[in-house]
């Protein structure tokens, strides 16, 4: 509400420049950026940049292998500009680099050592090593982060840590996230490392729990009550919902889901007693589940699996990564929409079902009982725009709408539809107040947002709706 | 209701909700107290504040951040995509009114509106090369040759990546 | 950029530092020194702007000549030159400030100081604000790359004073410390204090504890080492004093008193102005001064407050105790010692009165006296010592103690169960008293207070079987539903087994009256005229702890029939089952026609069957109706005896009797039915022979159960195990228990295992 009073026709000021900006907007307009390519060239526009970008740039530090010989490692940077280290709060170690096959970087490893030591804010560090062959390398990482105040580590290895590391690394204490996903070796699921870890730790990936018997995960994981995010690969889907009873700070869970999982499922205690109510389980915000697919379907099952673990209203992320193994897509059935709706209905924002199949009916069901829908992505057969504009029509905060679109002919003599960058303006301002900025068609997206043009004639400018398109790497096909 | 006064003199009498997103303000009626005096703002002239007011108008009522969800924020970086499409639209100007905004909302102490500006400036300086972003804000490249060269070699790890 | 509108003169914003300062510094002494004469909003706008344009006085395109890469450049230095003068501006106020304390001394420092800190802390909390922006960038930059001892302005301010006023003044002898523990003191000692300016001064203390890593966070680091440990000290002190001054010359219950107010005292204390952390570490000192240091005395003084009944005194010393770890204990022990003892000297009391003669000991008596005795300290259980799960255990172990054992028990087990179950008789039979009262349901529920103690429950067990058939066959149990309340209360306590056989009474009474009804009715039917009443019992042998006469004896005629018809009609509805006549519990009337006035006797079996042979003669020689009536002559002579007694009969000459036909009574219903005295004696050492017989059955099945259970078990830990799951009932004896080894040894139930002393193996 602005009223103004009197009028001034004095105006006591020259324009502005941007060389006249204060210095001190610089640091919050860079920690906008993301891609370290951008404080990179920012670090070179000037020393007032430079000074900006700099503590950026050294934020996460990780090497580069040029080619045989060569490598790029900012140890050699940090060793020399010990003031730059401050900055450092992630590092990415590679363990390549440090396997003594770099003949001009013989010291490689000590220099490393010596510079992560520096770094007296480091608060995460990852280790990425693709060789077949166990070593302990990472052993002496250890040792030096014990002394920095570590709050992350993700290790990804192809072969096993070995007991030695193993041992060595379920010392450390005080962690918020770790993640670890070895290849080979026996399943290492933090045995003797999770109940010193139950007052810190928020955030834990595994990556290999296959084969790990039930009570096992379970009472490992029944001493991190203060988890948030877990994902979990190849845990017995059985023990997904005892497990989520410990759980009860739980927002976000991936998981999978095996095809042959009720075959020799294991009953779970309170299934069999119909006196008791069941425990309580967290209230999941986001569930992603990964499964594989014979028959059309999905595996048997899964449906109502997913609705127990989601018994409370509170879901906002579905996502359902159902790779086929024959052609043919897996459909979601529509009682599985209306159940989740019933419960779900108010909450659900983001509904990821990847490659599975929804009819244009099952669409147009789910944009208007989930009226806070903001994300859909599916796959559907439809034979032209118009019928899949009518589908989407109740989705009235619907921001983002991907879709593997299979055009079926309504004439066999008619040519297949297309998706034209037309459509995609008309589907996003499809009316006053849509929200709709991002779809993406096949291997095409659009990108649409309102652009300021200038005009040659006038000293104003307009807005004005813009939209591009861009083909983006189909993921699922490579 | 709140009487501002802009660097050019002019008044703008406005409400006090939507004048407190302006931290500064809201800092100052509490300290103060609150009265009939005129509020001058020295550093904001009339067509920034108008646009400022606009801002806070749309977004009054919102809660203000803390010192908390900044700290998360850092955590999780939001992206320079999850401008909101009025915020968007509302920041598509000029680029001297773009720096004008984020000035006032800098020295108004408005985080979300400096968080939009800042967004949209970043948008901008994405992809460039030096040179390009030495154009955009209109300053010299200070460095002499030598340093150039041993900033680069510093930074080669971070190359082109 | 101009200032035109600005009703305040302020620098332009290309002003240098000292042009800057000077402004700033003249604002910020005015809200440090005198903000209460008001800030104007262009005041404050203006020192706001300042501050700001000189922290961005550092453009992009600027001035950075001198400075290598990465170096600080200028907007570093704005900041800084602006934070250091703020710290400049902090020394040189809080230097006056301290000054002027350095001649104050206790309350007059303590208010002086109390005083500033408010002026200081209201004015940095609005220049923290004025200064904001410097907060946002610089501060936070700084921090953010680590470098120590940076901080917002408002904890800046108190970094500041904590260094220059606070610990300064507290390096001469503690100065502000010692102020407020001589104020605590005195209010200690009873004097009204300030509180509310011992509650600002201490809270300062907490402001300015300061976590480096984190300004928002609390750290009492200061509080406590500048006036917990102090103050902790200083109590330790004052109430160790005290507390022994106080004992030299006043009571331990006056102590006690004393004690509990000062404790609650402290507790207050913390609530009014002290740091809640400080309460765990004030009442466990307090504790320790006011209560273990003095515990022994009190543990000494604990037996007089219970002989004098001292019941506030006694709850004050709980709850004191209670206090303290193991302060409890050596009172638990002193109570159960305590009840023992008097509950042995009630009984002992009792003996006494009774001349010393046990057996004539009133059961009534007995049991009333025991539960005098509980009912009195449990209710100093209840009252004093807040039903403490301890002295509840402490005062049933006393009672099981004095129970079982006092001066009428001597060294028998069953003297107390047979006393409890003779009381519980009496209270049961018609013409209690207690039942008219209507409080029998509650004289019930005390005999369970005493039952719940007594060791061997089995003694109790056939008593009060033996008691219950007398009862129900002589129809004098006072009413079904109190005989059924009993039995479920025992039910209740022992479990089902040790109950059955007092239900199957009760069935067997319900049946039988059914029995006589249906019988009766069916000699209507046939019309088979009965000129005698008649009613029967039939008892299931099993249940009932009575025996048929050992003795032969002849149906006198007069009955036969009766007799035969019921046998009979009892073999056709029960066919197989055998009915053995108890006539020694059978009673009868017989009415008289032989004398003028016509009079109804109320006879045993026996002694009607003697009168009714002088149906036919006036006299009749004691052979003769021995021969009669095949009763052997030493009962008969007794069954004789009560009828000359009574002058039905007359025995002139020995072994004669003659029928008196001068007989008289007042009454026309006459009682001739008197116990044998031999058969009361007999009573009770057959009832403990029954025991005797039950448990060597009961050790004998135990020890059988258990090593079905255990295959194999040593000597020892079996004698344990049978102890342990027979205690319910009764308190075996050793002896007993290796008498019944012995017994299923040779019985072949176990045997020794091939190569040792003392292992058993179950046979199967």
């Amino acid at each position: 509400m602005i009223r103004r009073r009197h009028h001034s026709q004095v105006y006591f000021r020259a324009p502005l420049s941007p060389q006249d900006l204060p210095v001190d907007i610089l640091p919050p307009i860079l920690a906008q950026l993301s891609d370290r390519r951008d404080w990179h060239a920012c670090a070179l526009v000037s020393r007032v940049f430079n000074r900006a970008a700099t503590p950026l740039l050294y934020r996460k530090i990780d090497s580069r292998i040029i080619s045989k010989s060569v490598v790029l490692h900012p140890s050699t940077t940090l060793l020399q500009r010990p003031d730059l280290t401050q900055y450092v709060r992630h590092a990415t170690e590679t363990g390549a680099v440090h396997r003594g096959t770099f003949p001009q970087y013989s010291n490689i490893t000590e220099d490393t050592l010596k510079a992560l030591a520096l770094c007296k804010n480091l608060e995460s560090i990852t280790w990425v090593d693709d060789s077949s062959t166990t070593d302990t390398t990472l052993l002496s990482f250890i040792s030096v982060v014990r002394d920095l105040p570590l709050r992350e580590i993700t290790i990804r290895t192809h072969s096993d840590l070995g007991t030695t590391v193993w041992s060595e690394l379920v010392t450390l204490t005080g962690l918020r996230k770790i993640s670890i996903w070895c290849m080979e070796g026996p399943p290492r699921v933090l045995q003797g490392w999770s109940e010193p870890l139950g007052s810190t730790l928020t955030h834990l990936e595994l990556g290999r729990c296959a084969g790990v018997p039930p009570t096992i995960l379970i009472s490992v994981l029944s001493q991190l009550p203060k988890l948030r995010d877990l994902r979990l690969k190849g845990a017995p889907a059985g023990s997904i919902p005892t497990i989520l009873t410990y759980l009860l700070n739980l927002r976000s869970l991936d998981t999978e889901y095996p095809g042959s999982y009720y075959n020799n499922r294991v009953n779970r205690s309170y299934s069999n007693d119909n006196l008791l109510p069941p425990p309580p389980l967290p209230v999941l915000r986001h569930l992603t589940v990964r499964t594989t697919s014979i028959d059309s379907f999905g595996p048997q099952k899964l449906w109502s699996w997913i609705r127990e673990l989601v018994p409370m209203p509170g879901l906002e992320t579905l996502k359902l990564h159902a790779f086929t193994i024959n052609a043919g897509h897996m459909s979601v059935p529509r009682m599985f929409i209306l159940d989740l709706a019933r419960i779900h209905g108010n909450t659900l924002k983001h509904f990821m079902v990847g490659e599975a199949q929804l009819t244009l009916k099952d669409v147009e069901c789910l944009c208007s009982k989930f009226p806070n829908l903001e994300t859909l992505v599916c796959s559907v057969a439809s034979p032209d725009v118009e019928s899949i504009v009518a589908a989407i029509s109740g989705a009235k905060h619907l921001k983002t709408l991907k879709l593997q679109v299979q055009w079926i002919p309504k004439y066999p003599s008619m040519v297949t539809s297309t998706f034209t960058l037309q459509h995609a303006e008309d589907l996003m301002l499809r009316r006053e107040g849509s929200q709709l900025r991002v779809i993406a068609v096949g291997p095409t997206l659009y990108t649409g947002k309102w652009v300021l043009e200038e005009r040659e004639d006038e000293q104003e400018s307009i807005l004005k709706f813009q939209v591009s398109s861009d083909v983006t790497e189909d993921r699922w096909q490579t | 209701m709140v009487l501002l006064v802009t660097s050019d003199n002019e008044q703008f009498t406005t409400e006090k909700d939507i004048v407190e997103r302006s931290v500064l303000i809201k800092n100052m009626l509490e300290d103060v107290g609150e009265s009939d005096q005129p509020i001058p703002l020295p550093n904001v002239s009339s067509s920034v504040l108008k646009k400022v007011l606009e801002y806070c108008e749309h977004h009054r009522g919102e809660p203000l951040p803390t010192a908390d969800s900044e700290q998360s924020q850092d955590e999780t970086r939001k992206r320079t995509t999850d401008i909101s499409e009025w915020d968007q639209k509302f920041i598509t100007v000029d680029q001297e009114m773009l720096f004008e905004i984020i000035l006032a909302a800098n020295y108004l102490d408005i985080k979300s509106l400096l968080d939009v500006g800042c967004k949209t400036v970043a948008n901008m300086i994405k992809g460039k090369t030096p040179e390009e972003i030495r154009k955009l804000f209109n300053i010299v490249n200070d460095f002499t040759p030598e340093e150039e060269a041993q900033i680069k070699k510093e930074n080669e790890w971070a190359e082109d990546r | 950029m101009a200032a035109l509108n600005t009703a305040y003169p302020m620098p332009p914003a290309t002003a240098d530092l000292a042009t800057t300062w000077s402004f700033l510094e003249e604002g910020v002494d005015h809200i440090m020194t005198k903000l209460q004469t008001g800030v104007s909003y262009s005041k404050y706008m203006s020192l706001y702007t300042v501050a700001y344009n000189y922290c961005t006085s550092s453009k992009m395109h600027g001035n950075t000549d001198s400075l290598g890469i990465g170096n600080r450049t200028g907007a570093n230095l704005m900041g800084s030159d602006l934070y250091n003068n703020l710290i400049r501006y902090f020394v040189t106020h809080l230097k006056s400030l301290r000054e002027k304390s350095d001649s104050l001394q206790d309350e007059d420092l303590l208010r002086y100081y109390a005083a500033e800190w408010d002026r200081y802390t209201t004015g940095a909390n609005y220049i923290n604000r004025l200064f904001t922006y410097l907060n946002r960038h610089w501060v936070k930059r700084e921090r953010d790359e680590g470098r120590k001892g940076v901080y917002p302005v408002y904890t800046l301010a108190l970094v500041q004073w904590k260094n220059n006023l606070f610990i300064p003044v507290q390096q001469k002898q503690m100065k502000l410390a010692n102020a407020i523990l001589r104020l605590i003191e005195a209010q200690r000692n009873g004097d009204t204090i300030d509180q509310g300016l011992v509650k600002k001064v201490v809270d300062s203390f907490v402001s300015l504890g300061l976590d480096d890593s984190d300004p928002n966070k609390a750290c009492l680091d200061i509080y406590k080492e500048h006036f917990e440990t102090p103050f902790i000290d200083a109590t330790e002190k004052y109430y160790k004093q005290e507390s022994e001054a106080f004992l030299a010359e006043s009571s331990v219950s006056d102590y006690l008193r004393k004690a509990e107010e000062r404790l609650k005292e402290e507790e207050d204390r913390v609530e009014r102005y002290l740091n809640t952390q400080t309460r765990k570490a004030l009442i466990s000192k307090c504790e320790h001064v006011l209560i273990r240091e003095h515990s022994q005395l009190m543990w000494e003084s604990f037996q007089s407050l219970l002989d004098f009944d001292k019941d506030e005194d006694l709850q004050r010393m709980y709850a004191l105790l209670s206090r303290i770890p193991e302060g409890l204990e050596p009172l638990r022990k002193k109570f159960e010692e305590h009840v023992k003892k008097a509950g042995q000297a009630a009984v002992s009391k009792l003996v006494g009165e009774a001349g010393a003669n046990v057996d004539s000991l009133d059961p009534k008596a007995y049991v009333d006296a025991l539960l005098e005795v509980h009912r009195k300290n449990s209710e100093t259980v209840t009252r004093s010592f807040r039903g403490e799960a301890g002295f509840v255990a402490s005062l049933d172990k006393a009672c099981r103690e004095f129970v079982n054992r006092n001066a009428a028990t001597g060294t028998s087990n069953s003297k107390s169960p047979e006393l409890l179950a003779k009381h519980a008789d009496l209270l049961l039979r018609k013409n209690n008293k207690m039942a008219e009262e209507g409080d029998l349901e509650g004289a019930l529920n005390r005999v369970m207070i005493l039952f719940k103690y007594i060791e061997d429950k089995d003694v109790f067990q056939t008593f009060y079987t033996t008691k219950l058939s007398k009862r129900l066959i002589h129809g004098v149990s006072a009413s079904d539903e109190s005989e059924a309340s009993m039995i479920s209360k025992l039910k209740e306590a022992c479990g089902f087994e040790y109950t059955n056989k007092l239900q199957r009474m009760f069935t067997d009474m319900s049946l039988s009256k059914d029995l006589t009804d249906q019988f009766k009715e069916r000699m209507q039917q046939n019309h088979d005229d009965m000129d005698i009443s008649f009613s029967i019992m039939v008892l299931g042998t099993n249940f009932w702890p009575l025996n048929p006469p050992p003795h032969e004896f002849v149906i006198p005629a007069e009955i036969l029939p009766t007799y035969d018809r019921f046998q009979k009609y009892y073999q056709i509805k029960h066919s197989g089952r055998k009915l053995t006549w108890l006539w020694n519990y059978s009673k009868n009337e017989l009415r008289t026609n032989y004398l003028n006035q016509k009079y109804i006797l109320m006879t045993s079996s026996f002694q009607m069957a003697v009168l009714l042979q002088y149906n036919n003669n006036d006299t009749l020689s004691l052979d003769e109706l021995v021969a009669a009536t095949s009763i052997p002559k030493e009962l008969l002579t007794q069954v004789l005896a009560l009828l000359v007694k009574a002058k039905i009969l007359i025995n002139e000459e020995t072994d004669q009797y003659d029928l008196n036909p001068n007989f008289k009574s007042k009454k026309i219903r006459v009682n001739l039915n008197q116990p044998i005295k031999a058969e009361t004696k007999a009573e009770s050492t057959d009832v403990l022979k029954t025991v005797d017989e039950d448990r060597k059955y009961v050790i004998q099945a135990t020890i059988v159960r258990i090593m079905k259970a255990r295959k194999t078990m040593k000597h020892q830990p079996l004698i344990q195990e049978v102890i342990s799951q027979i205690s319910q009932r009764f308190a075996p004896k050793i002896p007993d228990i290796k008498k019944a080894i012995d017994t299923l040894l040779e019985k072949d139930y176990i045997e020794r295992v091939e190569g040792t002393k003392d292992t058993f193996a179950y046979v199967a």
